[in-house]
C-alpha cells in the first residue's frame, strides 16, 4: 500500500512538474520585421529560412517548454526544420486568420492569462512567412517548370506504369500489393496512358487499366501534384517497412544480402543506380543519404534499418522519377 | 474604341520581392516602394499597386457551375430589358411568371442594388432561405454579380460548346488549367460530376482530379492520397522515421538542392514532397460527419425552396382542363423531354414537391465549399445536373403526334436540354432551379466571405447555351446565337449588365418563322475596336481578367477592367438593338 501511495504521489509530482514546466510567463512580442528589416532582406529566403525570421521567433520564445520536444507540435523545437514542418502543418496559407497557431494564440492556449493576444503579430508572422512560401512553390513552377511561369516547358515525370515497374523491380513481389494499389491504381495523379475499353486479341473480357473513361484523359507526362508525392511517400513506407524488400533491394544493387552491416557510400552509390539508371550519385548526395545511415545508426537502431531508411528516403524522391 | 488587351507578366511574389527589394529606393523610409511591400507582406496589396508596377497578384480561386444540357436563363441571369424597359417582341415560351391560370407572360421588376437599377426577370422578387433558418431577398446576389449576355457561339452543338466555355482553344490551358498552373494547394484542380472536365489543361502538368461519383464521402475520396490512417504501416517504422525526421528533412532538403542543378525546377517536386509528409503527417481526418453536415445543409436549403412557393409562378392554379389545344395535347405542360403530357386532372402547382431537387447541386457545392475554405484546392469545376423527383399528375403518353396511353401519377425528371418541355412546365421548374441555385450560391457567398475569401474568388455560372424559343409553347431548342453567363466575386462591388441583343429572331436564322420574338439572340456591340457579337472568347478573357490568368484566347479583350474603382465595364452596358 506504502508503495502505491508512493507511486501516485510520484507521478502526481511528476504531472505538476511537467504542467508547471509547460507554462510559460506569457507572450511576449516580437518586432520581427524590424529584427530582419524588410528592405535590407535578400529576395531569395527559401520558405523555411522565411519561417526562422518570422513565426520561428516568436514560437521558439513563446511557445516553449512544451513545444520544443514535450508536446506536439514541435513548433518550438531547436531543430529548425523540425519546428518549420511542425509549423506548416498549422497554418492554412488559403486563410491565414484561421490558422491554428494564431487561434491559439487568441483563446490565450497556454493557460496563463498574459498570454492571450489579439494574435496580429503572429497574423503579420505568417503573411509574410507565407510571402516566401507560396512564391517557393510557384517560382519552381508547381508543375515542375522552369522559374519562367507561363512556360509551356514541362518537366517529363514518368507516368504510372514506369514509376510501379521500377518499384516493383527494385523491391521485388513484396512490393506489388502497395504499387498496384497506391500507383498502378492513381492514373489520374501518376498519368501515363491508359485504356478502359483494352481487351486481348481474342474479345475476351475488358482488363483496361483505367478505372474510369476521363481517366483516359489523363496526361501522358506524370503530372506533378502534391497527391503524387502523397501517394509515392505512402507506397515507399509500405514497400521499405518490409524486410523482404529491402534485402530485396540490396541484393540487386549488390549482388548480395549485406543488411547485417552498415552500407558503404559505394553500396549507397549502388542503391542509387537502381533508382537513377546510370546515373552517379553526387559527393553531396551521397554525403546526404549517409547521414540518414549515421543518423539510424546514433539511435542504435539494427543495421538493416540504415538500408531501410537510405532506401525509404531515395525511393521517396521525386526526381527519379524523371527518367 | 481603343483596343482593351491587357499583356500580364506573372513575377512570383519572391521575384517580386526581390525586384523591389533590390531598388535603390529601398532605403527610403516611406517611399511608395516601401508602402507597397508592407502591404503585399501583410496580404493586402492593391490591385492598383500591383498594376502600377506591372505585376500581377497570385490567381483568384475558381469555381465553374455548370448547367449541362443548356436551361433557358431569360428567367435568372439574362435580363432582356436589364437597363431600360422597352417592349419585346412576344415569344410564347419566354416568361417569367403566370399572368392568369392560362396566360403566362415576360415581367421584369425593377431592382436597385449598390446604386444600380435593373429590370430583373419577376423570379428575383423572390426571396431566398438561409442556413440560419431565416431568408434573405434573392436581390442580394445582385451585389456582386456581373451578367453576360448576347454571346454567340462559332456553332450549334452540347460538347464542343460545353467543352469551350473553359477552354476555347485546343492548345492553350483551361482556364481552370491556368489557375492550377499558378496553384500552391494540394489538390489545385477538381473536376466533379455534371462539369465538363474533359477540357481541362494545365500547361505545366498540373493534375485535376476527376470524382465521377459523389455517392459515399467525395470530399475523403479527393483527399484520400494524403489518408494513410488505414495503410497498416507499422508503428515501429513510423517512429524510427520520426526519430531521424530531422535528419531526414535535410538530406531532402539537401537533395533538392542538387537535383535542381541537374535538372532545373526539380527542386519544386521535393517542396511538394514536404508539403504532402506535412499533410500525411496531420492526416485529413474522418471527413464523414464534415461532408454529411455540409451535404445536408445545401439539401436543406434546396428542401426548403422547394417547400417555399414563387409567387405568381407555383402558387397560381393551372388546371390542364383549360389549356386543352384542338389535338388534345396540352403543348404547355409537356414533360420528360417529349414522353408525355399533364393530363386534364393536373394542377401544375403540384409539380415542385418536397422530394424535388437538383441532381448533384448539395453535394458538389458541399464538396467546393470545403476544399476552398481549407485551402486544399484553387479550382473547382462542378456542374448541376437535371431537376429530379418532379410530381407528374395525370400523364399522358404522346404518339405519333397524338394522346397515347394513359400513364397515371409518376414521379419525374427534367433535363436541361428541354427541346419538348412544354413553356409552362419550362417556367415553373426552371424558377425552381434557379432559386434553389441562388439559395445555395447565397450560402457558398457567405461562408466565403466569412473566410475572407470571396475577394479572391470567382465563381462561374455556365452551361453551353440558352435556349432558342419555339413560339408553340411546345419546347425550346438549343440558343447558340443565344449563350449567357454570370459570374460573382467579392471583386464585383456592383451588379452589370453586358453583352446587346436583338429584339427579333434574325433573318438568316433557320427555320426563323418557328423562333419568332426576343429570347436573348446576340447583336453587335463595339469591342475590340469593331461591332460584332460577343464570343466565347470575350466571357474566357473577362473570366481571365478577373481570375488574374492569361486569357485562352487573347485576340478578345476582357469585357470588364479591374481597378481601382473595383471592376467596370470595358464596352457599353447591355440594350437591346431593334431589328425588326
Amino acid at each position: 500500500m506504502k508503495k502505491l501511495i508512493f507511486l501516485i504521489t510520484a507521478s502526481f509530482v511528476l504531472i505538476s512538474i511537467n504542467y508547471s514546466a509547460c507554462s510559460p510567463t506569457g507572450f511576449d512580442a516580437i518586432d520581427f520585421q524590424n529584427s530582419t528589416s524588410l528592405s535590407s532582406q535578400s529576395s531569395e529566403f527559401t520558405g523555411q529560412q522565411a519561417f526562422a525570421k518570422s513565426v520561428y521567433l516568436i514560437t521558439s520564445k513563446n511557445c516553449i517548454p512544451c513545444h520544443v520536444n514535450i508536446q506536439a507540435p514541435f513548433h518550438a523545437s531547436s531543430d529548425l526544420t523540425t519546428a518549420y514542418l511542425a509549423a506548416k502543418s498549422r497554418v492554412s496559407w488559403a486563410n491565414v486568420p484561421s490558422s491554428k497557431l494564431i487561434m491559439k494564440i487568441q483563446d490565450g492556449h497556454c493557460g496563463n492569462n498574459n498570454c492571450k493576444t489579439d494574435g496580429s503579430e503572429m497574423t503579420k508572422a505568417i503573411n509574410f512567412w507565407k510571402t516566401y512560401e507560396m512564391s517557393e512553390i510557384a517560382d519552381g513552377g508547381v508543375g515542375g517548370t522552369s522559374s519562367s511561369q507561363g512556360s509551356d516547358s514541362t518537366l517529363p515525370l514518368s507516368g504510372h506504369k514506369f514509376v510501379q515497374t521500377r518499384l516493383d523491380d527494385i523491391f521485388g513481389p513484396t512490393a506489388v500489393a502497395a504499387t498496384s494499389g497506391l500507383i498502378g491504381n492513381s492514373i489520374g495523379s501518376f498519368g501515363g496512358p491508359c485504356d478502359k475499353y483494352k481487351k486481348d486479341f481474342n474479345g475476351g473480357p475488358n482488363y483496361g487499366d483505367c478505372k474510369a473513361i476521363a481517366e483516359s484523359q489523363a496526361s501522358l507526362i506524370g503530372p506533378a501534384s502534391s497527391s503524387r508525392q502523397s501517394l509515392i511517400i505512402r507506397a515507399c513506407e509500405l514497400i521499405t517497412q518490409n524486410d523482404s524488400a529491402i534485402k530485396m533491394a540490396v541484393t540487386n544493387a549488390i549482388g548480395s544480402d549485406m543488411t547485417s552491416r552498415l552500407p558503404t557510400q559505394g553500396e549507397i552509390q549502388s542503391l542509387y543506380e537502381l533508382f537513377y539508371t546510370g546515373k552517379i550519385a553526387s559527393t553531396e548526395a551521397l554525403k546526404s543519404y549517409n547521414s540518414i545511415s549515421l543518423a539510424v545508426q546514433q539511435k542504435t537502431y539494427p543495421a538493416l534499418d540504415s538500408w531501410r531508411f537510405v532506401l525509404f528516403v531515395m525511393c521517396s524522391s521525386p526526381d527519379w522519377q524523371l527518367p | 474604341m481603343k483596343k482593351n488587351k491587357q499583356k500580364l507578366i506573372y513575377p512570383s511574389r519572391r521575384q517580386f520581392l526581390g525586384m523591389m527589394g533590390s531598388s535603390a529606393l529601398a532605403p527610403l523610409a516611406v517611399s511608395p516602394l516601401t508602402v507597397l511591400m508592407t502591404s503585399l507582406v501583410d496580404g493586402i496589396l492593391a490591385k492598383s499597386q500591383a498594376q502600377a508596377a506591372g505585376m500581377s497578384l497570385p490567381p483568384r480561386n475558381y469555381v465553374f457551375i455548370n448547367f449541362a444540357g443548356g436551361p433557358p436563363r431569360w428567367v435568372w441571369d439574362m435580363p432582356l430589358t436589364p437597363y431600360k424597359q422597352e417592349a419585346l417582341i412576344k415569344n410564347n415560351h419566354v416568361n417569367t411568371r403566370f399572368k392568369n391560370s392560362t396566360e403566362a407572360e415576360y415581367v421584369t421588376t425593377a431592382i436597385t442594388r449598390k446604386g444600380v437599377t435593373l429590370n430583373m426577370p419577376h423570379l428575383w422578387t423572390s426571396t431566398i432561405p438561409t442556413s440560419s433558418g431565416g431568408t434573405v431577398p434573392m436581390s442580394v446576389l445582385l451585389d456582386n454579380m456581373l451578367m453576360i449576355r448576347g454571346v454567340k457561339l462559332p456553332s450549334d452543338g452540347h460538347e464542343n460548346n460545353n467543352f469551350k466555355q473553359l477552354r476555347p482553344v485546343n492548345t492553350a490551358p483551361s482556364l481552370n488549367g491556368a489557375v492550377a498552373d499558378r496553384s500552391g494547394s494540394p489538390v489545385p484542380a477538381v473536376g466533379l460530376p455534371h462539369s465538363p472536365n474533359d477540357n481541362y489543361k494545365s500547361s505545366k502538368s498540373i493534375a485535376q482530379t476527376v470524382l465521377s461519383d459523389i455517392r459515399g464521402n467525395p470530399i475523403q475520396s479527393i483527399l484520400s492520397p494524403f489518408d494513410n490512417s488505414k495503410d497498416g504501416v507499422s508503428q515501429s517504422f513510423r517512429d524510427k522515421n520520426k526519430a531521424i525526421d530531422a535528419v531526414v528533412n535535410k538530406a531532402l532538403a539537401d537533395l533538392a538542392n542538387q537535383a535542381k542543378l541537374s535538372i532545373p525546377g526539380s527542386d519544386a517536386l521535393f517542396s511538394m514532397r514536404s508539403d504532402a509528409n506535412s499533410l500525411l503527417r496531420r492526416g485529413i481526418g474522418d471527413l464523414q460527419s464534415v461532408y454529411s453536415s455540409l451535404v445536408n445543409k445545401y439539401k436543406q436549403l434546396i428542401a426548403r425552396v422547394a417547400g417555399s412557393s414563387i409567387s405568381g409562378v407555383t402558387d397560381v392554379p393551372i388546371m390542364q382542363g383549360n389549356l386543352r389545344d384542338p389535338k388534345g395535347i396540352i403543348q404547355h405542360t409537356i414533360v420528360e423531354s417529349g414522353h408525355g403530357f399533364l393530363g386534364p386532372q393536373a394542377d401544375l402547382r403540384q409539380l415542385i414537391n418536397a422530394n424535388t431537387t437538383i441532381a448533384g447541386l448539395a453535394e458538389n457545392f458541399a464538396i467546393a465549399e470545403y476544399l476552398l475554405v481549407n485551402g486544399y484546392s484553387n479550382a473547382v469545376n462542378m456542374g448541376a445536373g437535371g431537376v429530379t423527383g418532379l410530381a407528374l399528375q395525370d400523364v399522358y403518353e404522346i404518339l405519333n403526334g397524338g394522346v397515347g396511353k394513359y400513364k397515371g401519377n409518376l414521379f419525374g425528371e427534367w433535363v436541361h436540354d428541354e427541346h419538348e418541355g412544354g413553356a409552362f412546365a419550362s417556367l415553373i421548374i426552371n424558377s425552381f432551379g434557379f432559386r434553389a441555385v441562388s439559395a445555395c450560391l447565397y450560402e457558398f457567398i457567405s461562408t466565403l466571405k466569412t473566410a475572407n475569401l470571396f475577394n479572391e474568388t470567382v465563381i462561374q455560372i455556365g452551361g453551353e447555351f440558352s435556349r432558342s424559343a419555339r413560339n408553340t409553347f411546345g419546347g425550346a431548342d438549343h440558343g447558340w446565337i443565344a449563350h449567357a453567363t454570370s459570374l460573382f466575386s467579392g471583386a464585383i462591388t456592383k451588379p452589370i449588365v453586358l453583352g446587346n441583343t436583338l429584339l427579333q429572331v434574325p433573318d438568316w436564322y433557320p427555320n426563323g418563322n418557328a423562333y419568332k420574338g426576343s429570347w436573348g439572340e446576340a447583336a453587335p456591340v463595339k469591342v475590340d475596336g469593331i461591332d460584332q457579337e460577343l464570343s466565347l472568347g470575350h466571357t474566357t478573357s473577362t473570366v481571365a481578367h478577373l481570375l488574374r490568368v492569361e486569357p485562352p484566347l487573347a485576340n478578345n479583350s476582357s469585357l470588364v477592367i479591374e481597378g481601382v474603382g473595383g471592376v467596370t465595364p470595358a464596352i457599353e452596358l447591355a440594350r437591346n438593338i431593334n431589328n425588326t
